[in-house]
């Protein structure tokens, strides 16, 4: 089940004073209303978000021969996602929705185009660059904005990979056309609402051998 | 003031309620783990016994070559180096040929103590990553020497002691060298003959070796020389004056070490 952020509001504090009148009970009440105005920009349009995987939490390449140090591994379907999304509830029609991926390094000492390193085997050559991951997102209806060829993850940890997009329109269940957002799930539409992810990893040569981990996040979000 | 705190009460409810309307998200994990192991592979695709004869005395004279008698290939994920070391079993004494057997005693001066640095080796390209050589030769790429100038260019590289201690940086190595500065200076980049941009016959990872050995007439071996090159160890230099090879078999062995740059 999604997470919750709790809202504050500084604004209102300072208004209350000792020596009321009934210009102070106004601006109150304009103020108020004014947030009030402004609330239903934090709104929730949907009633539930909710990302399931549904295969293993790990994805292990090795690399032992030189075959495969020239032609990669891939992995296919390592990780499948599901998605369910509904506004069954509150229906409100603008309930939408978008999935990001995020390729961290998840440690403060590994500069950030790298992969994060566990075990060194040598000290000769380069460290092995983040952007040597690829990815590729594909369903039967090939919603995920990123198309179905893989392709190279961003060189910088934590920059976002955009599958499902805030892009101001709801692409209804259905339609089974790219950047599918509307409410949904893998029981009813499971042809736009599950993604199967393959990996793919070819080391360049000169690369310092050694095991080197990288954390993939995927982020389900209601759009507000 | 009263109706004020009220107002300020409802707001701070109102406010609280709309805390449970945040932005609902969800969120998994994938863990990569990548285990790359270094690989290094060295191909060699010719007989590994290779025949010197010396049964006439032009052999002795001009010696015997055999070219392209091993050629060499590597493949390898990480940076790396590769020598020769000429090596034997030591009968006869640490740093000589092994004497199998001997054809009579040979007379006065004749000595079954032959140098492993009289074999010469050349191979077909150059060390293009051996900036970092300090060395009279870094490689075994010159040509063979003329019989009537011995050099030490092109004798293999030995260690004395013959416990197979890697060359410095004053010896030869066919591919890379000493140290680990960097691509260049003393390592070749990880790669392979396989995906060779230059052409295989011409890259760094693609060696024909070729083997010559001189006896002269006498046979005192005149390009055997220190491992650097620059100190004879013919038999005359190494015993004195007077000094020949004594007839018979001998045998040593060449070892050819890829190994990660160091």
């Amino acid at each position: 089940m999604g997470k919750t952020a709790p809202l504050f509001s500084p604004l209102f504090f300072p208004l209350i004073t000792p020596t009321p009148n009934k210009s102070k009970v106004k601006q109150v009440i304009l103020v108020l209303a004014l947030l009030f105005c402004l609330n239903p920009l934090q709104a929730q349009f949907c009633d539930e978000v909710r990302l399931s995987v549904t295969s293993n939490a790990n994805v292990d390449f090795s690399f032992d021969s030189f075959g495969e140090y020239m032609a990669g591994i891939t992995q296919n379907g390592s990780t499948k996602l599901k998605v369910a999304v509904s506004n069954s509830i509150n229906n409100n029609p603008s309930c939408r929705w978008n999935l990001v991926i995020l390729v961290e390094n998840a440690s403060s000492t590994t500069a950030p185009t790298e992969w994060e390193q566990l075990q060194s085997n040598s000290t000769s050559g380069t460290a092995p660059q983040i952007d040597m991951l690829q990815l590729r997102i594909r369903n039967n209806c090939n919603t995920s904005l990123t198309g179905n060829q893989f392709f190279n993850v961003p060189t910088t940890t934590g920059t976002p990979i955009i599958v499902i997009s805030n892009n101001g329109v709801t692409t209804p269940a259905g339609s089974c056309t790219t950047n599918v957002n509307g409410p949904g799930n893998t029981v009813t539409n499971y042809n736009e609402y599950s993604f199967d992810i393959d990996y793919r990893i070819v080391p360049t040569n000169g690369v310092r051998s050694g095991v080197y981990q990288l954390k993939v996040k995927y982020l389900l979000t209601e759009i507000l | 003031m009263k109706k004020i705190k009220v107002l300020a009460f409802a707001a701070a409810a109102l406010l609280t309620s709309t805390g449970a309307f945040a932005q609902l998200q969800d969120e998994k994990d994938v863990t990569i783990t990548m285990d790359l192991q270094p690989i290094l592979q060295l191909n060699m695709s010719t007989p590994n016994q290779v025949d010197f004869t010396f049964d006439n005395i032009n052999e002795y004279y001009g010696g015997i070559t055999k070219y392209g008698a091993t050629i060499l290939k590597v493949s390898s994920t990480v940076n790396w180096d590769l020598y020769a070391i000429g090596r034997s079993n030591g009968n006869v004494a640490a740093g000589f040929w092994d004497q199998q057997i001997k054809y009579g005693t040979g007379g006065t001066g004749a000595t079954n103590r032959l140098p492993l640095s009289l074999l010469e080796l050349h191979q077909s390209t150059a060390n293009g990553n051996s900036a970092a050589a300090t060395g009279t030769y870094a490689d075994y790429s010159a040509f063979f020497p003329p019989i009537a100038s011995p050099s030490g260019s092109n004798s293999i590289y030995v260690d004395p002691a013959n416990a197979g201690t890697p060359p410095n940086a004053n010896n030869k190595y066919i591919a890379g060298h000493k140290g680990t500065t960097g691509v260049g200076d003393d390592a070749v980049a990880g790669g392979s003959y396989l995906t060779a941009a230059a052409g295989a016959l011409t890259s760094d990872y693609y060696y024909s070796i070729d083997y010559r050995i001189v006896p002269g007439l006498p046979a005192v071996f005149p390009m055997a020389f220190s491992p650097d090159g620059t100190t004879a160890q013919d038999l005359v230099t190494a015993n004195g004056a007077g000094s020949y090879a004594q007839p018979g078999v001998y045998t040593m062995y060449v070892q050819y070490i890829l190994l990660e740059d160091q």
